[in-house]
């Protein structure tokens, strides 16, 4: 049986509302780590530190490998990574605070940023794309789309024992 | 069998597995390895496992090193997808050998599965995601470290 968290963002995901692309710094990269350290003409990088903790340095080094990798990585015509997913994933860390034991990260064959956790040893799995944030929690057994607006709202509310002290 | 022609649920397939859909430090995939589009897959029936990683090297690795395989069964898919009706689908692993060109080494065992609407049998679908956890996580599923 869903939480009532997870109902409100099943209702919330029926809308399918539409994530304004945000505005990243990809094209002044010149080179070196800009996940990281930020970029070579002194913006900021476009992880918040919230998305750092949330993926350690493993999770960003895991992360700046993505950025590498060209299109058709799989063979099959796949995208380079998205810097728009990464300003939402970014964004939506910065909003939750989640820090999840255990968050691996991974790209989608669309080049947006996916995260996936153990929660009470049920996988919680998050994709950044252009039209929301998809989510599948396993305890349930639901999946869908939602706004990043409404999927920080549902996990600012309902998964507390994830959020860092 | 020709291309096409449905897989038995008896066999055996082989999934390549390989960043960024694998993470080798947490040691899981991410379902999305397994909701794309036709799903490529290789038959252990047809080739034994150690050619099919083979290939899977010299395929995929140029691009993103293959890291991991999972190996699973055609009833593990039918199980995991045994409601796709509902969501207006039907899944099937179909026979899909493939031929060497400058893209790809010839695979006899390449196998595909595909998710077609009810609606529309040329319309592809890919499965859900609960579908495709389910397939990872099934009993019959391991997952074997190439590299």
């Amino acid at each position: 049986m869903a939480s009532a968290s997870e109902e409100a963002m099943q209702t919330t995901g029926a809308r399918r509302e539409i994530v304004s692309p945000t505005e990243t710094n990809s094209s002044r990269v010149k080179g070196g780590s800009p996940l990281l350290c930020g970029y070579t003409d002194g913006a900021p990088s476009p992880l918040s530190e919230a998305a750092r903790l949330a993926l350690g340095d493993d999770g960003v080094e895991r992360l700046e490998r993505f950025g590498q990798l060209r299109a058709n990585w799989d063979g099959q015509g796949a995208h380079t990574l998205s810097d728009d997913s990464v300003a939402a994933f970014s964004q939506f860390f910065r909003d939750t605070g989640l820090r999840p034991d255990g968050l691996a990260v991974f790209m989608s064959r669309y080049g947006n940023v996916a995260v996936n956790w153990f929660d009470a040893d049920a996988l919680v799995e998050l994709e950044f794309a252009a039209d929301g944030v998809h989510y599948f929690f396993e305890r349930t057994g639901t999946e869908g789309v939602a706004s990043s607006y409404a999927a920080a709202a549902f996990f600012e509310e309902g998964s507390k024992s994830a959020v860092a002290a | 069998m020709a291309n096409g022609d449905v897989v038995a649920d008896h066999e055996q397939i082989v999934r390549a597995l390989y960043e960024p859909l694998w993470s080798a430090e947490k040691k899981r995939a991410t379902s999305l390895a397994f909701t794309q589009v036709d799903v490529s897959v290789s038959r252990t029936a047809i080739l034994p496992y150690a050619s099919i990683v083979e290939i899977f090297k010299k395929d995929i690795s140029a691009a993103s090193p293959v890291v991991a395989t999972c190996v699973t069964s055609v009833a593990v898919v039918s199980t995991a997808c045994a409601n796709s009706s509902e969501a207006g689908f039907i899944v099937a692993v179909v026979e899909d050998r493939v031929e060497e060109s400058v893209a790809q080494s010839a695979n006899p065992a390449h196998a595909e599965i595909r998710a077609r609407s009810i609606a529309d049998p040329h319309a592809k679908m890919s499965l859900t995601r609960g579908m495709a956890n389910a397939i990872l996580k099934s009993g019959k599923t391991e997952i074997r470290t190439v590299e």
